[in-house]
Formats: C-alpha cells, sequence, structure tokens
C-alpha cells in the first residue's frame, strides 16, 4: 500500500509524477517565462542580451529535483531538458557537459525522444510547417526518398546558418540526421555528438575519423543550443550543486563551475540555465567564491524554493492519499499541515510511517543503516541502469562518473590518501603506497588505446591499469593486443580487468555520497543523515577494504594473482560458446558476438533464442537478463 | 407523438461541474440546467458529485460546509456573526452555526468576545487563556474597587500600583510586540545570496531577550503566515551556539532560515 508514496518525485526522468501545481508556482513560472522569452527572441531572431542563469536555494526536501519533472511535464516538447549533477571527485568540462546533454536528448520525455523533437521543430520551422508537432513532421520527412530528406535537412541548416552566429553546420547536419538513421548509424551518430571516442564501425557510419575535437565542443553546444531557440528551448538544470564544494580544498571546482557557467552563457548563449542547491551551502561556501566576473554572470536571477503553506500540505496530502483511505485523523491531519517547517519529504515520510502504522518512537530508536541500506540500493540500480545504457553505445560507463568512483573509494579510506584527477582516464594517488597512477583504458578503437599505452609507459612510479571486462580487446586489434601483453607484464604494472560489479559498486558509491552531501539520504524520521554519518556506514558496511580495487589500489595484489587470460579466451568459440561470453559481456551487437563466438548466424541464433536470459533490444542488440 | 425528452453523457459535462463547484461553491438547479444538464437529470448529476465528495441538500449541491468555512478562517482569521452565512455558499444560518460550533468543540477555532459581539476566530489568533481570564476579572474588580474609593476621597493611584495588577497582560503585550521586533530584526538580516533571513542572526541582535522568547514570537509569526521558517540542511555547518539559537523544528531539525512572506 505504501508503494503508492515512492518517491518518484525525487528522481528526474521519472516517466510520471504527482504533483501540485500551486507549491513553487512563482519559480516554475520564472523559469517557463524565461523559456517563452528565449523562444520569442529567437523567432524574431534578434541578437538581444542571453537569458539570465537562475538560482534556486532551498533546504533538503524542498522538492529541488521535483522541480525538474514539473518543468518537463508543465513545457512538455517546448522545451529540451538536461538534469546535470556535479562531479566530485573533478571539474565538469565542456565535454563531459556535451556528453550529458546528447545523452538525455535520447531520453524521452512525455512521450517523445528530446532529440526528435529538436529535429521535427527545426525541420518544420526552416520548411515553414507548423513546429508545434515534430513526430508529423518527422512521420512526413520519413516517408520521403533519402535524397528528397537530405534536400530539406541541407535547405534547414541553409535557413539557420545565416542567423545563428557560431553554429557548427557539420554538427548540425548530423544532428538532424539522427531520427531517420537506422538503430547503428543512429547510435554512431549520437556518440559523436557526444564528444565520445568512437570505434572504427561507428567512425565509419558517421563518415569521420577521429572523435569530436576539444576546440570545436564549444561550437556543438552552441549548434544545440541556438537550433534549439527558435522552437524548444535547451534548459540546463544543475542540481546538488553543494557537491561542488571541496571540505578544505581550494575552491578550484566552484571557479571551474563559474567558468563553465560564464562559458555557456557568453558563448553558448541561447540556453536556459537553472542551479539548484541548499541554502546554507550555498550562502556560506559557494557563492562567495566566485569573481566579480563569475558572480554577474551565474548570478543572473535568484528565485525562492517554498515550503509548502497549511493549505498545500492538505492538498498534498489528498494528492498522495488518492486512492488510499487517510490513516489521519481530521485533528492530526490538522496538526500535520500546520507544524512549521515541514518539507514535502517530511510529509511525505510522516505519512508513509502513518499507513506503516509506526509510533513516533519507534522513528526515534531506528537506527540509520536501513535508510543507508535503501539508499545505497537506489545508487546501485542507477549505476546498473547507467552502464547498461551505455554499452548499448559501446561505451563503459561514463569516465568522469567512474573517476569519482575512486576519489568516493579513496575518501573512505584514509590510509590511501587523496586521489587527483590528471586527465580524463588517468588518475594520481597524492601519497602513494602501492602503484602511483591508476589508468583507465576505456578507449573506443585500438590507435587510441596504443596511444594511451605509450603515453603510461612513460610515467614515473607503478601503475594499476584497467579496462571494462566487458569491453575486452576484440580479435581484430591484433597489434593493440601484443602491446598490451607486453604493457601488462611490466614489473611496475597492475593490470585488473573491470567487473561489472565492481563498476557498478563504483559508480554507486559515489552517487550515494553525493546524495548524503545534499541531504537526500533520510532517516526513516525524515531527516537527512549526516554526510559523515553516511560515510560512516558505507566504510563499515560495504567492506571497500575487500574490493578488488581497493586491493589492487594498495599494492596487495601480485601479480601471479592478476588476470591473465580474457573471457574471450576463456570460453570456446561456437555457437554453445556465445550464450557464455553473452553472459560475461552481458551487452553487445548481436554482430559482434557472431564475430566472437566465430559461429554462423543461424546456429548462434538457434543458440540465443534457447535461454530464457537472452533479451534482443531491437534486432542489432542482444543482452543478457538476470533469472 | 410524445418525444423523449433529451439526455447527455454526464461524464463530458461533470468535469465542468467539478470546476463550477469548486469556484462557485454551490451549485442549484438552474446552474445545472445552465450548465447543460436536462432537468431529468439532475438527480443522477447531484448523486454523482456527491459520489466525489461534494455535499448534497435537498436543492442543490456544494462544497463541504466544513471545508468552507475552515478555508475562510485561514483566509480571513475571523468571522463576525452577520459575515457567517456570507462567508460560505449553498447553506442556511442553521447549518452554518452548527459547523462553527462544532469546530469550536474540536479546537479548530475560537469564539471570542469583541465589544458586545461573539465572533469566530481562527485558532492561532493570540487570546487569553481561561485562567487569564479569571486574572483579568479579579485585577478588574480590584482596581475598579482602588478606583472609586480613590475617587470618593479626592485621591489618586499610583501607575506602578496599576501596572502591577496588569502585569500579566503587559507580559503578554510585551510578546505581541517581541513578535514585531523579531519579525522586522529578520528583515534586516536577509542574506542576498539566498534572499533569507539566517535566523541565528536575529536572535543574536535580541540578545536583551532570552532565546526561547525569541523563539517563541518567530514561531509564532511563522503560523500567523507573516514568515516562513526553513529546516537547516547544511552539511552539519552550524555551530552548536548557532544550532542553539535556531528554534526546533519537525522531526529533530533546528529552523535555521526565515522568508519573510510580506503578510502584515
Amino acid at each position: 500500500m505504501t508503494n503508492q508514496l515512492a518517491p518518484t518525485h525525487a528522481e528526474p526522468w521519472a516517466p510520471e509524477i504527482l504533483d501540485l501545481d500551486s507549491l513553487n508556482a512563482a519559480a516554475t513560472n520564472a523559469v517557463v517565462q524565461s523559456i517563452e522569452d528565449l523562444r520569442r527572441r529567437a523567432q524574431a531572431r534578434e541578437r538581444g542580451e542571453p537569458p539570465l542563469a537562475i538560482v534556486a536555494v532551498g533546504p533538503a526536501g524542498v522538492g529541488k529535483t521535483h522541480l525538474f519533472g514539473r518543468l518537463r511535464r508543465k513545457v512538455g516538447a517546448r522545451g529540451v531538458f538536461v538534469h546535470v549533477r556535479p562531479l566530485i571527485g573533478g571539474e565538469m568540462t565542456p565535454r563531459f557537459l556535451l556528453g550529458q546533454i546528447v545523452q538525455q536528448l535520447g531520453y524521452n520525455s512525455y512521450g517523445q525522444s528530446q532529440i526528435d523533437v529538436i529535429a521535427g521543430t527545426t525541420l518544420a520551422l526552416a520548411g515553414g510547417e507548423n513546429p508545434r508537432f515534430p513526430a508529423a513532421m518527422l512521420q512526413q520527412l520519413r516517408e520521403l526518398s533519402a535524397e528528397e530528406r537530405q534536400a530539406r535537412v541541407e535547405q534547414a541548416i541553409e535557413s539557420l546558418a545565416p542567423s545563428a552566429a557560431g553554429i557548427d553546420t557539420s554538427y548540425l547536419e548530423r544532428l538532424l540526421r539522427v531520427p531517420f538513421a537506422e538503430p547503428l548509424p543512429r547510435t554512431a551518430l549520437l556518440v559523436w555528438l557526444s564528444g565520445r571516442d568512437l570505434d572504427d564501425a561507428q567512425a565509419r557510419r558517421v563518415g569521420v575519423r577521429d572523435a569530436l575535437p576539444d576546440g570545436e565542443v564549444i561550437s556543438a553546444l552552441r549548434t544545440i543550443a541556438a537550433v534549439a531557440a527558435a522552437t524548444s528551448p535547451l534548459v540546463i538544470v544543475f542540481d546538488q550543486l553543494e557537491n561542488l564544494i571541496d571540505p578544505g580544498g581550494s575552491g578550484s571546482r566552484i571557479i571551474a563551475y563559474g567558468n563553465l557557467i560564464a562559458e555557456l552563457v557568453d558563448v553558448v548563449r541561447d540556453l536556459v540555465i537553472v542551479q539548484m542547491g541548499l541554502s546554507t551551502e550555498w550562502d556560506a561556501n559557494i557563492e562567495r567564491r566566485f569573481g566579480p566576473s563569475q558572480r554577474s554572470r551565474v548570478i543572473g536571477r535568484r528565485i525562492p524554493l517554498l515550503l509548502p503553506t497549511p493549505s498545500e500540505r492538505r492538498a498534498l496530502v489528498e494528492l498522495w492519499l488518492k486512492n488510499v483511505a487517510s490513516p489521519l485523523t481530521d485533528g492530526q491531519l490538522a496538526t500535520l499541515c500546520d507544524t512549521v517547517g515541514l518539507t514535502p519529504r517530511m510529509l511525505l515520510e510522516e505519512l508513509r510511517e502513518a499507513l506503516e502504522g509506526n509510533a513516533p518512537a519507534e522513528k526515534a530508536a531506528e537506527p540509520p543503516d536501513d535508510a543507508c541500506l535503501a539508499a545505497w540500493e537506489g545508487c546501485l540500480a542507477f549505476a546498473r541502469h547507467h552502464i547498461d545504457e551505455m554499452a548499448l553505445t559501446g561505451h563503459g560507463p561514463e569516465m568522469a562518473f567512474l573517476l569519482e568512483g575512486f576519489v568516493a573509494l579513496a575518501s573512505l579510506l584514509p590510509d590511501l590518501g587523496p586521489i587527483k584527477i590528471e586527465r580524463p582516464n588517468l588518475l594520481r594517488m597524492v601519497q602513494p603506497k602501492g602503484p602511483a597512477f591508476i589508468a583507465i583504458l576505456n578507449q573506443a578503437n585500438p590507435a587510441s588505446v596504443l596511444a594511451f599505452l605509450r603515453t603510461l609507459a612513460g610515467l614515473p612510479g607503478g601503475v594499476v591499469a584497467l579496462r571494462e571486462r566487458w569491453r575486452e580487446w576484440p580479435p581484430t586489434w591484433k597489434q593493440t593486443r601484443a602491446q598490451w601483453e607486453s604493457f601488462r607484464k611490466a614489473p611496475s604494472v597492475g593490470w585488473q580487468w573491470l567487473d561489472r560489479d565492481e563498476a557498478v559498486n563504483m559508480l554507486a558509491l559515489a552517487k550515494l555520497l553525493k546524495d548524503a552531501r545534499s541531504g537526500d539520504v533520510s532517516g526513516r524520521d525524515g531527516k537527512s543523515l549526516a554526510f559523515e554519518a553516511v560515510k560512516g556506514w558505507a566504510r563499515a558496511k560495504l567492506e571497500v577494504r575487500g574490493w578488488a580495487l581497493t586491493q589492487a589500489l594498495c599494492g596487495a595484489t601480485p601479480k601471479e594473482q592478476q588476470p591473465e587470460s580474457t573471457v574471450l579466451e576463456k570460453h570456446p568459440a561456437s555457437a554453445a560458446g556465445a550464450i557464455a561470453i553473452l553472459r560475461a559481456l552481458r551487452v553487445m551487437s548481436l554482430e559482434r558476438l557472431i564475430r566472437e563466438a566465430h559461429a554462423n548466424r543461424a546456429d548462434v541464433l538457434r543458440e540465443l533464442g534457447s535461454s530464457k536470459s537472452v533479451a534482443f533490444i531491437g534486432d542489432a542488440i542482444v543482452r543478457w537478463v538476470e533469472e | 407523438m410524445a418525444s423523449r425528452a433529451k439526455t447527455i453523457d454526464l461524464d463530458s459535462v461533470l468535469p465542468a461541474l467539478r470546476a463550477a463547484l469548486e469556484r462557485e461553491k454551490a451549485l442549484n438547479a438552474p446552474a445545472l440546467t445552465k450548465a447543460g444538464v436536462p432537468r431529468a437529470q439532475h438527480a443522477a448529476a447531484l448523486s454523482r458529485l456527491e459520489a466525489d465528495g461534494f455535499e448534497r441538500t435537498p436543492k442543490a449541491v456544494r462544497v463541504p460546509l466544513r471545508k468552507q468555512l475552515i478555508k475562510n478562517l485561514e483566509e480571513r482569521k475571523q468571522i463576525a456573526p452577520s459575515q457567517l452565512v456570507k462567508a460560505v455558499r449553498g447553506a442556511t444560518v442553521k447549518e452554518v452555526k452548527a459547523v462553527a460550533a462544532a469546530l469550536v468543540s474540536e479546537g479548530r477555532a475560537k469564539t471570542v468576545l469583541r465589544g458586545k459581539v461573539e465572533i469566530l476566530a481562527h485558532v492561532s489568533a493570540a487570546t487569553l487563556s481561561r485562567e487569564q481570564l479569571v486574572a483579568l476579572a479579579r485585577a478588574s474588580k480590584l482596581l475598579a474597587t482602588l478606583a472609586a474609593k480613590a475617587l470618593r476621597r479626592d485621591a489618586t493611584v499610583l501607575q506602578d500600583d496599576v501596572r502591577e495588577q496588569l502585569l500579566e497582560f503587559v507580559q503578554s503585550r510585551k510578546a505581541v510586540s517581541l513578535l514585531d521586533t523579531a519579525v522586522a530584526e529578520l528583515g534586516r538580516h536577509v542574506r542576498v545570496s539566498v534572499g533569507l533571513s539566517f535566523v541565528p542572526d536575529t536572535v543574536r541582535a535580541l540578545s536583551a531577550h532570552r532565546p526561547s522568547e525569541v523563539h517563541a514570537a518567530i514561531l509564532e509569526a511563522a503560523r500567523g503566515g507573516r514568515i516562513e521558517l526553513q529546516p537547516d540542511s547544511g552539511l552539519d555547518r552550524l555551530s552548536p551556539e548557532e544550532l542553539d539559537l535556531c528554534p526546533p523544528g519537525p522531526r529533530g531539525t533546528r529552523l535555521s532560515w526565515a522568508r519573510l512572506t510580506g503578510a502584515a
């Protein structure tokens, strides 16, 4: 029964949310107005000042993340939304932001893929048609021949280019092609658009040789924003900004964030920026770190986030208990609704407890373990989903997320000392007791791996190097494999295949600590658990010292115990071996599975069909599901 | 040939009827007809609305009387007897009086005497307790006797003696004025970075009063809707001294931030 009260409103991409329009209506209207103003200005092709970046702060549980869901629901296809949380290990770079934007443009928001909305509305507007029906526009274009469709895309680019200064037409052309592409080319296009590394097949499909160069990332951001502005403006919501704070640190991440926002405001221009965080942290530690020029960009407009009034609390209770008999008497409800300082999250917890019949005494006595465990399980689910989602593109987890996992792990193990991010896939141990560096060989093509191996060979001190086990070297990468073999055998190198479960743990750990910093891990009493309490729980209960990665970082994995064979070598090449390979690698393209199994398509398909643990995603991707 | 009365699909008009009810608070038969419900289907429409939680009367349907009265009290704080029936829609004087009496007996409202008139007041209204009323009656009697004697003897009385007799009520007045002072002080301590007032700043500024008195005043201001108090949720950054300066909030929290609502 209490499932009805599950906190989906704290999940930014929940398909549906229970919402009370009057709550934080002023904040909602301010953002919506900003979106409308930007659209009107872009349609009129006026240059004007960029939209003011919005700052919205409040206490934990006031409904900040819920506000994101509310905006998606309210604005619908008349805006595209991106939800970004800062990294705890490193700085947010434009490339990281581009990756997050393109990934979330691929998400459905109220029935439509956001990238389809951008492409559909842009093509409609350029063709003089109604941009309010992007799906219909795309359907109409799908019925054209490839040549006719390409002509429409080019016509759109020609009409947009003169009015939107600084856009990258080749990026735009690929962006507009996404909705019409077959699954594999679509994936390749999205990987390239997101600024990530491509494998050779993906590069061929996109028609490029390399990933988007650093110098073109800001142009790519500008292109997305400028194209979306006239129809469905881009709204980036930065949430949990308190995670920018580095206790005892130099504040470099806050300054880097300020620079990123300044660049978005000054160069990318045509987008709406919303920044959310905790009042106390914003006041005491974030705003005061910005210099005057950053401040003028970051703090364009402040909007308060309000607690519900007594009548709004009553309405919220009615909304949440719509299909459930109220467990409260009129008197209890009146007392609850009149309580000073009650946030929506606390109200929800009160109702949940009332439905479960918990007495107040039980609340106070309950240890925080259950709350931490519940939060941990949520983080694990997030991490698994992310890894599966990225595997569909042929990639491992977002590198920045994995790196912050290492930083989080180090924060639980004081004897390990702090870890600093040197490069996007290289970490340095500040006080090494074992290896001095951690390297992640996540590259998608052999040339990049070889280049990285050469870099690693020149590093002083030992290095722990790893790659996702489910992304082992393809058999065709013979030179890479040979180079890796000699690298792996060097005395200063500790090699680790990163198992999926370990990767899940690392991502989940970083998320748990981020949520704890933001006051989003709350006990049964609805009160946010102290960050140190959650950290203490993680240290005590997750047994991080026993994780294989911890052992490797401490230099405790003897060379002879380090894995030598790869999963592909362990499993015989045959149709029957296809199941074992898929089970180990979890998600892969059917083409690759056939290639790795050295069997013909019909035999592999027959073998896959005989297992209940095999699921297809479309025709091209195959996935292992737990029984 | 007799023609059959036209019927409509009630589902198509019910959303409009519900919206009209929320707006108008009550709908009678002519209003239903005007909304497109044939007379023959009035009873069915009324039943459907009743099932939705609205209150049915012999001739109409209304937003539950109790709900109407509570909402009015929350907004207006006080309702004079002459205004009671005007404050709600679709009810008789007798019905409204019965609901008002029920709210008073449940502690959701208060009956307050102002001059010769008994009014219905919101439960948050600052009023005297029964013990305070007894004390006031006793003090008034003593002072009346003293004043009469003084007049008869062509003498006077010391202000301090009167003040002493009314001390309890003078203190009560002081609490009210502390509330105003606290709200004004919160207004002076708004931090631009967050648009909120940090409560410990205000409590420190009012150090002539005990923190518990200031807390009581601030909480009273929040209950009266003049300010909104928010629980602290920083990363345990408040010092023990600052925590002590924040009034206690729900579920063990401390209320560290206040927002002025602009309400008088």
